[in-house]
């Protein structure tokens, strides 16, 4: 303690410092712009490239966890198994496809027209808008469960109140038909509040002036949402959609609670296939090829999307 | 197998007089303790098991453990996971190749086949037929002969059977007066009593099994064994399109669609329990071990109005599936003698009883017959179980593979298929095709 103030020592650093750390400062001074993001970008390759780069390799090798033998090289095997001969691929696929494209076309508008309802005045709008977003703030494993119970064909509360109004009641989720939709159901209405709220910033963010305007040339309420609204919202609408894109792809959660990919395989995604070629059948190698292939349907599908935001009308 | 039972009876016969002695001197000795026996043998190991969590681990063993301790000096690290996080945990340390576990469970007709061909298993005859290491007392051919086979992989025996189960036909013994129907004694009046019983405008449905994928496979078992089908041929290759498993299939599926509740291609085992609980259904077959649950008044409507039934038969005649979780001692381990002490002393008579007593289905005849396990089980229940046993097919709750969840789940496809409405012969052929490229891939 004594030492630091002696005047010994600071006599003896002080002067010493800027010739001694000037050479270090210089270099650092001109290498900033690599040396700022260096930790972020080793963080990344630790953290995303090096277990991207070992899919990619473990995806050419036949290898079960199980084993007492290693991964063992089999090239393309893997992938034109998957492409050519596996019969859960491509409707693991088509699952995939349909409940993505059900899932954002069905949030996206919905949450549109309640970020309709909810940008206007009116009392109790505070109290409605939270009410709104519960489901997204509920857990979604639970949530699930709940569903599952209220879609029970036999005990179920759902079947109950369709039969009482005279309905016939509905297999929901235990019947190959009706699974997809049953499933959609809970998609959407566990995920409309998030675009409701991305599209009630983007309303919130609107200029008035060409609303008001068109409103005096006698615009109908549909021409001013068609031709002002739609568009005004547009790259809006494409990130709550690349949002909900990247979401549904890997939906995996209600799906793994509610019917394990059944009635047989009539739900089963791809990321549910992938999870069961995993951990279930320690298929490691078959696994990674499946994974690649996943990945590059979600890369592109963003790409895509960013494309569309980027392009004019 | 004959030399060694020889050598168990006569030093059987030698240590029931030193006991006789011992215990007329100092009172009834401790759990597994007799002269003769040197139990502190190795005493100063340390061991370590990887178990799946059950009654029986929980309540029966751990407890016990430090009663081991004591009679062993060796100490027990008894690690207890729920069984998919437990085959997760087992797969890691046993590929890592540590040898830091001693010992761990599986249930042989899924894992035995994976964990034989990745060298887990230390077969336990040697250590069985010597009598350095194995208490006179063991007597192994207590056990029932069919369930010594389920600890039996590959021809070799790997472990100890802890908890057998076979599947039973349980039914509603009030409906059936009421209805004036007979307990089934064949299929085919196994499926006229389901029909007769359905009555669907009041939500009573005569029949429910599993129907979700994977799981139905071990429910669909029985039907293709009574009518004479097996699951592989003498070469391992499938036999999932024979005539008989056909006609199992196309039967199975035909009764859950038409006289089981709607959704019954979601049905595991635990909505099986909950839909005879709840009074739902009038027949359900399943496994023999759900009687203490719809026994009991607190969780089942139905406590005390339940029959108990051997599988009806088929041309084949009556069989199911007979399995149980087995203890087993790792071929990494380096305390293989003290593992098999922790076994023996596991599955001694002794503790045994004491599972009996907490009404766990024991493997062990005299603990079967104890009055303690017979008393407080519904006689139809222990009558049904010991006529099935017998006939019961040791680890058949599916193809016996490698591959066991991928088989099931490609099983499992053809049963959903086939409730739904589709031809059995077809899916018969599509799971044909599906597990022999399985096996083909994966054996």
């Amino acid at each position: 303690m004594s030492s630091l103030t002696s005047p010994e020592v600071g006599a003896r650093v002080l002067p010493a410092r800027p010739s001694a750390s000037g050479g270090i400062e210089r270099w650092v001074e001109r290498h900033l712009r690599w040396i700022l993001p260096a930790p972020a970008v080793i963080a990344m390759a630790l953290l995303l490239v090096v277990p991207l780069v070992y899919t990619a390799y473990l995806s050419l090798h036949e290898w079960y966890a199980s084993s007492v033998l290693g991964p063992r090289l089999v090239w393309l095997d893997n992938y034109a198994q998957l492409f050519l001969r596996d019969e859960r691929f491509w409707p693991a696929f088509r699952v995939t496809l349909i409940f993505t494209v059900g899932a954002v076309a069905l949030t996206v508008t919905l949450g549109l027209g309640i970020a309709h309802l909810l940008i206007r005045n009116f009392p109790g709008r505070g109290l409605a808008r939270t009410l709104v977003l519960l489901p997204m703030i509920a857990t979604p494993v639970a949530m699930a469960l709940v569903w599952m119970t209220m879609m029970s064909p036999t005990i179920g509360v759902l079947n109950y109140v369709l039969r009482s109004v005279g309905l016939a009641g509905s297999a929901w989720v235990s019947s190959p038909r009706s699974v997809i939709p049953s499933l959609l159901l809970v998609e959407t209405w566990m995920w409309t509040p998030m675009t409701a709220l991305i599209c009630l910033a983007g309303l919130a963010t609107l200029p008035s002036e060409p609303f008001e305007s068109a409103r005096v040339d006698g615009a109908s309420g549909w021409q001013i949402f068609w031709h002002l609204t739609l568009p005004f919202m547009r790259s809006t609408l494409v990130v709550a959609a690349l949002f909900r894109t990247i979401d549904a792809l890997k939906v995996f959660d209600i799906v793994y609670v509610m019917t394990e990919g059944g009635p047989g395989f009539a739900s089963e995604t791809l990321n549910l296939y992938v999870f069961q070629t995993s951990f279930k059948y320690l298929n490691l190698g078959y696994a990674s090829a499946l994974i690649v292939v996943f990945f590059t349907l979600i890369l592109g599908a963003s790409m895509l999307l960013i494309q569309v935001r980027r392009s004019p009308l | 197998m004959a030399t060694w039972t020889r050598r168990i009876a006569l030093g059987g016969m030698a240590t029931v007089l030193v006991a006789f002695l011992g215990w007329s001197v100092s009172g009834p000795p401790p759990v597994g303790a007799q002269a003769g026996f040197d139990w502190k043998r190795y005493s100063g190991k340390q061991l370590r098991f990887l178990v799946n969590s059950h009654d029986w681990t929980n309540e029966i063993i751990r407890p016990a453990i430090p009663e081991f301790e004591q009679l062993t000096g060796i100490k027990v690290a008894w690690e207890i996971f729920p069984e998919d996080q437990f085959r997760q945990k087992l797969a890691v340390e046993m590929v890592s190749g540590s040898g830091s576990v001693d010992g761990f469970m599986s249930l042989t007709s899924w894992d035995g086949l994976r964990f034989l061909k990745a060298g887990w298993y230390e077969p336990i005859q040697k250590y069985l037929s010597n009598p350095a290491v194995t208490s006179p007392q063991f007597a192994f051919d207590d056990f029932f002969p069919n369930t010594r086979q389920i600890a039996t992989v590959g021809g070799q025996l790997i472990g100890v059977p802890l908890y057998p189960e076979v599947q039973l036909l349980y039914y509603r013994k009030d409906v059936f007066k009421a209805k004036n129907v007979a307990v089934p004694q064949t299929m085919e009046e196994w499926e006229a009593a389901a029909k007769k019983l359905t009555d669907k405008s009041n939500n009573f449905y005569g029949y429910v099994s599993r129907g979700k994928r994977s799981a139905a496979v071990y429910t669909l078992a029985p039907f293709i064994f009574n009518f004479g089908g097996q699951w592989l041929d003498k070469d391992n290759q499938p036999l999932l399109n024979s005539p008989a498993a056909v006609k199992g299939l196309e039967t199975y599926g035909r009764m859950l669609r038409e006289y089981g509740p709607p959704g019954v291609v979601n049905v595991h085992t635990y909505e099986v329990v909950d839909l005879m609980s709840q009074g739902r259904v009038a027949m359900a077959s399943d496994s023999s071990n759900w009687v203490s649950s719809f026994e009991n008044p607190t969780k089942s409507k139905v406590a005390g109005l339940l029959g108990y039934a051997r599988i009806p038969r088929g041309p084949g005649g009556s069989h199911t599936p007979l399995i149980s979780w087995a203890i087993s001692i790792s071929a990494q381990s380096k305390n293989k003698e003290a593992a098999w002490y922790f076994l023996q002393w596991a599955t001694s008579r002794d503790m045994v009883l004491r599972q009996a007593k907490a009404k766990i289905p024991v493997a062990r005849k005299s603990a079967w017959e104890s009055p303690e396990f017979q008393s407080g089980l519904p006689k139809e229940w222990l009558s049904a179980f010991q006529a099935t046993l017998p006939d019961s097919y040791p680890n058949q709750a599916n193809p016996v593979v490698v591959a066991v969840p991928e088989t099931r789940d490609a099983i499992g496809a053809a049963i959903v298929a086939v409730i739904e409405g589709q031809d059995a012969k077809d899916a018969a052929e599509r799971a044909q095709k599906s597990v022999a490229e399985i096996i083909k891939k994966t054996q």
